[in-house]
């Protein structure tokens, strides 16, 4: 079995317009640049993901590691799925 | 005889009185360690005070900051300050948080929930929590030329991780913060350099330094979220738990590039929590039959575990032990839990 695939996940808080901006990015992203699963999650929902990242959503996550905060970061994304 | 019985009445109350005081004492001595986590939370929210302090979670970098903080007239205002190149800053007053962003030239407003405090990661026991973990103070000593107690929450399973607290003997506040694992091996780390207490703090203090001259200015005036989110069809629930964790949120929600809803299920034990995520398996190509497809991963204090159950594919992740994780995401099945 090969190794387990990547997951993206988009920490995200009711209507907030950067949340929507950086699905919206990542929709685009995904025209050119074969992109994980993307997992959408309120940050809210969950104590620990609203403690460590609540005042920076939205927070872009792969395999639970930050990739960007507030703003989609191409780039950072596309070097660490290489 | 009747100043024997006199004296027999006056000897039993002293007997009775020193038993009560003895009683009375013993059990603020056994006390004592939970006091002054209820201290420490108690200051933390009502006195003012302005301090430093560094920030190391996941063995990462360490991150510097400063928080301000003041209760006048019943009001909470709260400024929170990177120290570190991005400058970001995080003012609250009451319900209300304006978030400034400077590298990205953007302020967001928006509204909390007015307890929410900027400075976060302190443990609050209470009645749920008290029956999991154990609190004991296990030194006195000197931080920052200041007399702290140091006061360990520690779990009494192997299912949540523990905290030790370093609480400061005459404002209980807490001077240095620790997240550990069963090893002692710390997980994050919270350690104030400076730390000022004051009857008055200025609403200057409560100012942005930064200046948002040209910045684009976002607002979202929904109301403060709730913590607890239940949708009203629970899909999937647990089984069994670790002793004292409860479901407090289900969603559902479609994901972009997923085949199907994924659920979303969270589960606490007040202080600990678990994510958990099912969404339906793709089905198995032909090199993945009748393999077994159980993974886990740790990511700097998160551990995550995925398995397959009913034909989902079910992955829990939180900020605890790998064999919690492993215990709720195989616990997890299809319908509420009764």
């Amino acid at each position: 079995m090969g190794p387990n695939p990547s997951r993206l996940t988009m920490l995200h808080r009711h209507d907030c317009e950067l949340c929507d901006e950086m699905l919206s990015q990542l929709r685009i992203l995904g025209r050119t640049l074969t992109l994980p699963p993307i997992e959408v999650v309120d940050v809210d929902s969950d104590p620990t993901l609203r403690r460590r990242h609540g005042l920076d959503v939205p927070v872009l996550l792969l395999d639970g590691t930050v990739v960007c905060r507030h703003r989609l970061d191409p780039e950072e994304l596309r070097r660490l799925l290489r | 005889m009747p100043r024997t019985h006199s004296s027999e009445r006056g000897n039993a109350f002293v007997l009775s009185w020193l038993t009560l005081v003895l009683a009375v004492t013993g059990a603020a001595l056994a006390e004592e360690p939970g006091k002054w986590v209820e201290r420490m939370n108690r200051a933390l929210t009502t006195r003012n005070y302005d301090g430093t302090f560094s920030h190391w979670h996941d063995g990462g970098k360490v991150e510097m900051l400063r928080i301000i903080h003041r209760v006048q007239d019943g009001a909470v205002s709260e400024r929170l300050v990177s120290l570190d190149g991005s400058g970001r800053e995080f003012i609250r007053t009451g319900s209300n948080l304006a978030c400034y962003l400077p590298d990205k030239h953007t302020v967001l407003v928006e509204r909390r929930p007015p307890k929410e405090s900027l400075l976060s990661g302190f443990p609050t026991i209470n009645d749920q929590t008290a029956s999991f973990y154990e609190i004991r103070e296990i030194a006195r000593t000197r931080l920052n030329l200041r007399h702290t107690h140091v006061i360990t929450v520690s779990p009494k399973d192997e299912y949540r991780y523990g905290y030790r607290l370093w609480i400061d003997g005459s404002t209980a506040m807490p001077l240095k913060t620790q997240l550990c694992d069963a090893r002692g091996h710390v997980i994050e780390q919270i350690v104030f350099a400076s730390l000022t207490l004051s009857s008055h703090i200025p609403d200057a203090a409560f100012k942005p330094e930064v200046s948002t001259e040209g910045f684009r200015w976002l607002r979202n005036d929904a109301p403060p979220p709730s913590h607890s989110v239940m949708t009203d069809i629970v899909i999937w629930s647990a089984l069994k738990l670790p002793p004292g964790f409860k479901m407090t949120a289900h969603k559902a929600q479609t994901m972009p590039g997923s085949a199907g809803p994924v659920d979303h299920v969270v589960f606490t034990d007040g202080l600990a929590s678990v994510s958990v995520f099912v969404e339906a398996r793709p089905q198995p190509t032909p090199s993945h039959d009748d393999l077994p497809v159980d993974e886990s991963a740790n990511v700097g204090s998160s551990s995550a575990f995925s398995t397959v159950i009913d034909g989902h594919k079910v992955t829990a992740v939180g900020e605890v032990p790998p064999a919690t994780v492993r215990f709720i995401a195989n616990s997890v099945q299809a319908g509420p839990h009764h």
